[in-house]
């Protein structure tokens, strides 16, 4: 089964994920599109350890667990639409020394505006 | 209907750098999800292969993690005898990869063991082998068209915890030889049918 995958968009538009990629090694770019196709072509069952979550207190937020020139930590929630089959990428994050940059609050909140507005995300580019 | 990764991974494997990553990234995890897959086709705790293969459960848990990246021969084959099957090594293009990726489903993971596998049993008529090719030509038709089936939702579940009863499947002794097609990854845990 295949998952939609989305990104959330910031007010200009530009999906963060996009952004924070662009800002990755060519090395840290292989593993972290790796793992992504590997959630949207399989789901987040098949791959052991693929991801982790609910992060505390977050309620809603996963992370996937890439292993690159640094520990990426892309997050990300369910839907928040169509709950069984889509995933939305809320923000590139990193994980020094236990503590995530950006906090993992940031997504809580990037989840809680696209709720409020459908149009803040967009398919994810390949 | 993965058009656009398989256009997108042809494109970036032009990059010698990202593809040697991406090449070892999915190399990781496919063998890692291979040999979860099999050990729970085979209703094996990790406990269980732990034993089979001289390792703790917590052994075999470091082995079942898409990041793990320390394997050695020498495990694999003690892992393959495990379950019965060969290990097959191979090296291969880059350009085979994408199809490999969009391909990637728990159905072609699964492998029969020696003693399970029809192609070696030992009363075999020219009508049987005709029917198995027959079979194999339809699995692989259906996993082409369709898909995998049976994927859960995450809703509600913590992740990240030993996850080793997860995700079941049932037994299915006809659908490993779907791997004969030729979707080999560079190492992988097949049965032995060639």
């Amino acid at each position: 089964m295949a998952f939609s995958l989305y990104d959330f968009v910031d007010e200009g538009g530009k999906s963060v994920i996009s952004s924070w990629r662009d800002g990755l090694t060519a090395r840290s770019k292989a593993q972290l599109d790796s793992k992504l196709q590997m959630l949207s072509i399989s789901g987040p069952n098949l791959g052991p350890k693929l991801l982790a979550g609910p992060i505390k207190k977050t309620g809603h937020i996963y992370k996937l667990i890439i292993h690159a020139d640094v520990m990426l930590r892309p997050m990300f929630c369910k839907g928040p639409f169509e709950m069984e089959t889509e995933f939305t990428l809320l923000v590139g994050a990193k994980e020094i020394q236990g503590t995530f940059i950006p906090d993992p609050k940031v997504a809580v909140e990037n989840r809680a505006i696209l709720l409020l507005n459908k149009k803040r995300r967009i398919a994810h580019v390949w | 209907m993965f058009g656009d990764i398989e256009s997108s991974l042809r494109k970036n494997l032009r990059d010698r750098e990202y593809a040697e990553e991406y090449a070892a990234s999915f190399l990781n995890a496919h063998v890692a999800t291979q040999i979860k897959v099999i050990r729970e086709q085979r209703g094996m705790t990790q406990a269980d292969l732990g034993n089979r293969v001289g390792t703790t459960q917590a052994g075999i848990s470091r082995y079942e993690d898409v990041n793990y990246s320390s394997w050695s021969l020498r495990t694999l084959m003690k892992l393959a005898r495990a379950f019965d099957v060969r290990l097959r090594v191979s090296f291969e293009p880059y350009g085979t990869l994408p199809d490999e990726v969009i391909r990637f489903d728990r159905t072609r993971l699964e492998t029969v063991g020696r003693e399970s596998d029809p192609r070696l049993a030992e009363t075999r008529n020219q009508s049987e082998v005709d029917d198995d090719r027959a079979v194999d030509i339809g699995a692989y038709k259906a996993l082409a068209g369709i898909g995998p089936g049976g994927q859960k939702d995450i809703g509600g579940r913590v992740y990240g915890s030993d996850s080793s009863r997860e995700g079941e499947s049932p037994r299915n002794d006809r659908t490993g030889r779907a791997h004969e097609q030729g979707e080999g990854s560079a190492i992988g845990l097949y049965s032995a049918i060639s």
